[in-house]
């Protein structure tokens, strides 16, 4: 990889209507970094995730994720949306696995009917990435046959299998039971020790503790305080952050 | 033959109320016992001499229903009212009950009569016709004043047998062997032929044997239409009036009509687009139908025709019409056969115990159900679809268009656009369009508005997660349309789908009035045919339920598979 940051943020903005969410954030991400975000509810970090791969458009500030550069107000081409789509993958707090096929389908879906991987190298693959998150013998199970741990894994195998060089987790882990959690926390952390790039929004702080390098507080809209993960946790500098953290410790 | 455009099929449990002649039209109050249910009674259950039969059987039924302030009788009050009669009403000859009114009821059908009983577009509220004639000379031969009563044309008989608000039939009845056995017959006061007629640009055509396989159009429950189907190959095409089959002739989508002399003579007259094919064949005569019991008012409705034939009343009145010739002339001299045979136990046979005679034939009638309602069922849902994700997903002006089509579509009666395709296309723009296409496409464009609203439902439940994890992976729009909304969108829609599809199938019996021989009007012809409408309604009946409930199978499985 290049020595230039992967994912470069500068003065990102969002309103909906006249509620303003972002109010200018700026991340700078190198490659095989695990950033956290954390902070109350509302205060815009799922909003933040999906503007990185434009599920929301954001309305001020430039957003570059390797090669591809977005800026506000500019009218985006299909194809390019669909690279940036594909450059940077993306997890669900739902999952929204498509009901209506398997577990290996719903892998195999990407890389078969979006990239044109042939067929049965599509399947290798799906078989692969199923293995990799401990699921080699569910590739046959409809998503309702599966729980919910399962699920999130088969959506993180359906995210690695468009080859993404950056993954957004918005919330992996919420949906879940506790007991289900710890499957999908060791997934997430063995992928960060391979190199996986990504963004985790999270309100489970073992997750963020074990997987990211560095953690972003959001609060109201703007990046109330960065730093490394140890650090964050253990002497947060600001009172809000020390609030929310312990809060959410319980 | 006289005509009714569209026929009814009768009360199927009328019959159990058969008797009372002597209660008197619109005598006693409303809700007098045996006057509420008698045949006279204009608001009866049992008739309904109100509605003209020009509705059709399906909302004729209905009408029933739109008097205001009555329920529907109760079944087991009919029940006991039978046994009442039974026991206590010994029957009267109709006769005695004419002369004490004064006046002769004579049950017809004005709808497409001409030259029998018609309406004159130059006067539509008079009523002419050589049976109209006839009928006056008839009663002012009697002594007795003459009054019209109109009824749909394929129920006079068991509209008389059962009681009927008419004494007589006087309406191109066939003095047939079919119609001797249900009810008595005068003799013949005029004498028809079968006559093919074809378009002039065909003239090899000189008997039905010459058509092959072609198709030939014939009212419904008439000779004609039993001399046609027992030629082999023939497609016969029914209809319920005599002029919607000579549009169809002369637009080509028939190869000729069998109609009966009377019928093919106005319809020829000053047409150069149509000629006779070869020469009237299997004579017969038309009498005044008259219930079996009444064998005084026979003698004297016998001896009258006699009167008016030998006298030359009925030449004079028949010649006005050009229809005096040397058949109706020896009717004079008319002799009854000596093997003639009395009516028997009403006329009524047994379907059930026959069904190796009747089951084959619905059969075929339902082949014609199932691909018209196949063929109409694809069409709506395709174009339904296509709807639906218009309305769904394209931009305004097309939104609209679909939104349009839908509401009209679901908003007007589908037999107006079965009407609309079939005659209303030929005529404004020449699309001469073959009747099973017209069914189809009617049932398909107007089932097409329904499906595509069931879609839609379908479409909006599929959660907004769907399309935001098919557009995280990469695809487009449309291809997250394709491959993740619309499989769900149609499961979830499957259930309706197969409603509207058992519906349509029911629902395809409307096309029998652009003469698609389908399964219920096959049931009504084979009703009126052998007068079992339990026997040959229990057949029908299974006929569609079999059908409906394997389709529902099918898609109980495919819902199965689907999940």
């Amino acid at each position: 990889m290049s020595n230039s940051p992967l994912v470069e943020v500068r003065g990102l903005k969002k309103q909906f209507g006249p509620t303003v969410v972002l109010r200018g954030i700026d991340l700078i991400q190198s490659c095989g970094e695990c950033v956290a975000l954390i902070g109350p509810s509302g205060c815009g970090k799922t909003t933040f995730l999906r503007c990185l791969n434009q599920l929301e458009t954001h309305d001020a500030g430039t957003v570059r994720i390797s090669s591809l550069t977005l800026s506000a107000g500019e009218t985006v081409p299909g194809s390019k949306l669909q690279q940036l789509r594909q450059t940077a993958g993306m997890v669900f707090q739902q999952f929204h696995l498509f009901p209506h096929r398997t577990a290996l389908e719903n892998v195999m879906e990407g890389p078969l009917h979006v990239l044109g991987t042939p067929l049965a190298e599509s399947k290798a693959l799906a078989h692969g990435l199923l293995a990799k998150v401990g699921l080699a013998d569910r590739a046959h199970f409809r998503p309702s046959q599966l729980s919910g741990g399962q699920q999130q894994r088969v959506a993180i195998a359906r995210a690695l299998a468009m080859g993404p060089e950056i993954l957004l987790l918005d919330e992996p882990t919420s949906a879940l039971d506790p007991e289900l959690r710890e499957e999908v926390r060791d997934v997430l952390v063995r992928l960060g020790d391979e190199g996986m790039t990504m963004i985790v929004v999270t309100h489970d702080m073992d997750l963020a503790r074990r997987l990211a390098d560095r953690v972003l507080f959001f609060a109201d809209g703007v990046v109330a305080e960065s730093g490394p993960a140890e650090e964050m946790f253990t002497a947060a500098k600001t009172d809000r952050a020390r609030e929310f953290l312990r809060r959410v410790r319980g | 033959m006289n005509a009714a455009p569209l026929s009814s099929l009768p009360n199927p449990l009328g019959f159990l109320t058969y008797k009372n002649e002597r209660a008197r039209p619109n005598s006693g109050s409303f809700w007098s016992f045996p006057l509420f249910f008698s045949p006279h009674n204009p608001l009866s259950p049992l008739v309904d001499p109100v509605c003209p039969a020009r509705w059709g059987g399906r909302f004729r039924i209905l009408s029933r229903f739109n008097y205001p302030g009555r329920s529907r009788p109760v079944f087991s009050l009919r029940l006991l009212w039978l046994c009442l009669v039974s026991i206590v009403a010994a029957r009267a000859d109709t006769w005695t009950d004419i002369q004490r009114r004064g006046v002769l009821r004579w049950g017809g059908d004005a709808e497409g009569g001409a030259p029998y009983v018609y309406h004159p577009p130059n006067d539509p509220d008079r009523l002419t016709g050589f049976e109209v004639d006839f009928a006056e000379a008839l009663c002012k031969r009697l002594g007795v004043k003459s009054e019209f009563v109109q009824f749909g044309w394929n129920n006079l008989v068991p509209g008389l047998q059962q009681g009927g608000n008419y004494d007589v039939i006087i309406a191109g009845l066939e003095r047939s062997s079919e119609n001797l056995a249900k009810i008595a017959m005068s003799r013949p006061y005029f004498a028809f032929g079968q006559q093919l007629v074809t378009r002039a640009d065909r003239p090899q055509v000189l008997q039905m044997a010459d058509l092959g396989r072609g198709s030939v159009g014939v009212l419904s429950g008439s000779s004609s239409f039993h001399l046609a189907s027992a030629q082999p190959g023939l497609q016969v095409r029914v209809y319920d009036d005599n002029v919607n089959y000579f549009k169809d002739l002369e637009l080509g989508r028939l190869d000729a009509v069998l109609t009966d002399t009377p019928i093919a003579q106005v319809n020829l007259a000053g047409n150069s687009k149509l000629r006779p094919a070869g020469p009237p064949f299997e004579f017969g005569y038309y009498a005044v139908g008259i219930r079996s019991a009444d064998t005084h008012l026979l003698d004297r409705i016998n001896g009258a025709i006699e009167v008016l034939l030998v006298d030359g009343t009925l030449e004079k009145s028949y010649a006005r019409y050009g229809l005096w010739n040397a058949e109706q002339a020896a009717l004079s001299a008319w002799k009854p056969a000596s093997s003639e045979s009395s009516p028997t136990s009403g006329g009524r046979r047994s379907a059930l115990r026959e069904w190796r005679t009747y089951l084959p034939i619905l059969l075929r009638a339902a082949v014609t159900t199932v691909w018209v309602t196949g063929a109409g069922m694809t069409l709506a849902v395709a174009w339904g679809a296509l709807l639906a994700l218009v309305r769904q997903y394209s931009p305004k002006p097309l939104r609209w268009a679909a939104i349009v089509y839908i509401e009209v579509f679901r908003g007007t009666p589908l037999l107006l656009q079965l009407y609309f395709i079939y005659f209303g296309l030929a005529q404004q723009f020449g699309w001469n369009l073959s009747a099973g296409l017209a069914a189809v496409l009617a049932l398909g464009l107007n089932y097409a508005a329904t499906e595509a609203e069931n879609y839609r439902a379908g479409l909006e439940a599929v959660p907004r997660g769907q399309t935001e994890a098919a557009l995280a992976l990469g695809m487009t729009r449309g291809m997250a349309i394709r491959r993740v909304i619309l499989p769900q969108a149609l499961r979830i829609s499957l259930p309706s789908v197969t409603n509207d599809f058992i519906a349509m199938f029911k629902d395809s019996s409307i096309v029998s009035v652009i003469g698609l021989m389908e399964l219920t009007k096959e049931y009504q012809i084979r009703g009126l045919d052998t007068g079992d409408y339990i026997g040959v309604g229990l057949m029908t009946a299974a006929i569609y339920f079999v059908l409906g409930y394997a389709a529902s199978l099918g898609v109980a499985v495919l819902e199965r598979r689907l999940r």
